[in-house]
């Protein structure tokens, strides 16, 4: 019996891992207890250690871009405080709108706009061999986080919370397959489906053949979503065609964000 | 080399893939270290221990990226058997075969993978998806793995010499030579 087990120990060996490989994997679909604990075990060790990678890389990144644009420093400030003070003054206007928007609305007796707290975080770790666009970020349950919560950038939608950990969650990026937004056609407020393709574009779905759609039209977050506030940029339409039968469009969005490049984002929260 | 400094080199590994080569992503994707040291390991150690290294590292890799678990896990396990079965026959030490069997095996990594995706995420990625994704990291583990290899084989070998040389010593002499070489 002894002789059995170690002639063919790989074979076991092997079989064996490939079981618990594959109940992980399906485990994910309803993550449990035993699954979450192994993530929460792993996490706790592994992302201080991503956190002070990804800082001193990112220090010396910063020094090295330092060192190759002091020539044009000077210059840069210059441009850099005309589009602030630009900026302070485009600020005022849309407050005293945004003001002014709400006391209509209320007069009106439209439901007042939910309120959005933004969370900042930094990406900690991401996997760039992965074929899926999934990101490590640096808050977690301690810091409100909740699971399905929005991610945005400064340019736009990057995605959604799709694990919560203590000091840290998973980002499920827009590029994701199993990624989706209501989007809308800025232009035509034509509505539809942006979905992710795991490839560099996204895909807009449910829009009828003889639906008003161009190239370069920006889609933006649609209202009836719950989880990004409306207007939102998400990409430019990049190719439109209609399909076999000509009865919906075939639509290739250009992401609005640079997913590569992602490494500061914030988290969306409803204020209570 | 004893254990441990493999365990806490595929750690830094498993921290650099997901910290640092992000920055030198092109063309959509970038070299992935764990699966060349899973493939050295095997390689050189044999399958068990590139069996157990595919497993754990695969599921760090996995936590670490945000990817779901098991999935790096489950393609380096059969990336590490086949290793496994046909490490007797193959050339180790001779570069131009280290290049072939790395691009290669990314192929296959990168086959299981799509696989994967397909038949338990239920994405719907093309075969040409696999093609590109598979010729972009072959192309980027060519470039890197004979160097990675050598850094590697170098580096276990001292560590072997130092084993050798403690091995038939006694237990106070052990002591000196561990402190001092």
């Amino acid at each position: 019996m002894s002789d059995f087990f170690w002639k063919w120990r790989r074979e076991i060996l092997f079989s064996l891992l490939i079981v618990i490989s594959f109940g992980l994997l399906i485990s994910q679909r309803k993550p449990d207890f035993f699954s979450q604990s192994i993530r929460q075990g792993i996490t706790l060790v592994v992302a201080p250690l991503q956190k002070f990678s990804t800082q001193s890389f990112g220090h010396l990144r910063a020094f090295m871009s330092t060192v190759s644009s002091l020539g044009h420093l000077k210059s840069e400030n210059e441009n850099l405080h005309r589009q602030v003070q630009t900026l302070k003054l485009e600020n005022t206007r849309l407050s005293e709108q945004a003001h002014e928007n709400g006391l209509l609305r209320e007069q009106l007796g439209y439901k007042q706009r939910q309120k959005w707290k933004f969370v900042p975080a930094e990406v900690i770790g991401r996997d760039p061999a992965s074929w899926l666009e999934t990101v490590l970020i640096n808050r977690g349950s301690a810091d409100g986080v909740r699971l399905g919560a929005g991610v945005i950038t400064p340019d736009g939608v990057a995605g959604r919370v799709a694990d919560v950990q203590l000091y840290s969650c998973t980002v499920m990026l827009l590029p994701h397959v199993q990624s989706s937004v209501a989007g809308m056609v800025e232009r035509s407020r034509i509505p539809g489906t942006v979905k992710g393709t795991g490839t560099r574009w996204l895909a807009m779905m449910h829009v009828a053949g003889s639906d008003d759609v161009q190239m370069h039209d920006r889609v933006v977050t649609y209202n009836v979503s719950s989880i990004f506030p409306p207007g939102l940029p998400v990409g430019e339409i990049s190719q439109v065609a209609p399909t076999e039968n000509g009865l919906m469009l075939f639509i290739r969005i250009k992401p609005q964000i640079n997913f590569q490049t992602l490494d500061h984002v914030l988290i969306l929260q409803v204020e209570e | 080399m004893a254990r441990i400094g493999i365990w806490l080199l595929a750690v830094v590994a498993v921290v650099v893939q997901t910290t640092v080569v992000p920055v030198f992503t092109g063309m959509g994707s970038a070299p992935d270290l764990i699966f060349l040291l899973v493939v050295f390991f095997a390689l050189q150690r044999g399958t068990t221990l590139g069996l157990w290294m595919g497993f754990c590292l695969g599921l760090i890799q996995d936590v670490a990226g945000g990817g779901p678990m098991g999935l790096n896990g489950l393609v380096l396990l059969g990336v590490a058997y086949l290793v496994g079965l046909m490490r007797t026959r193959l050339f180790k030490e001779n570069i131009p075969a280290q290049l072939v069997i790395v691009v290669v095996l990314t192929f296959f990594h990168q086959f299981l993978m799509f696989y994967c995706m397909n038949m338990i995420l239920d994405a719907s990625f093309a075969v040409g998806d696999w093609l590109h994704r598979a010729l972009i990291m072959g192309v980027y583990h060519a470039l890197l793995g004979p160097f990675l290899f050598r850094w590697l084989s170098t580096w276990i070998q001292g560590d072997d010499a130092y084993q050798h040389l403690i091995a038939g010593e006694s237990q106070s002499r052990r002591r000196f030579l561990k402190r001092f070489v």
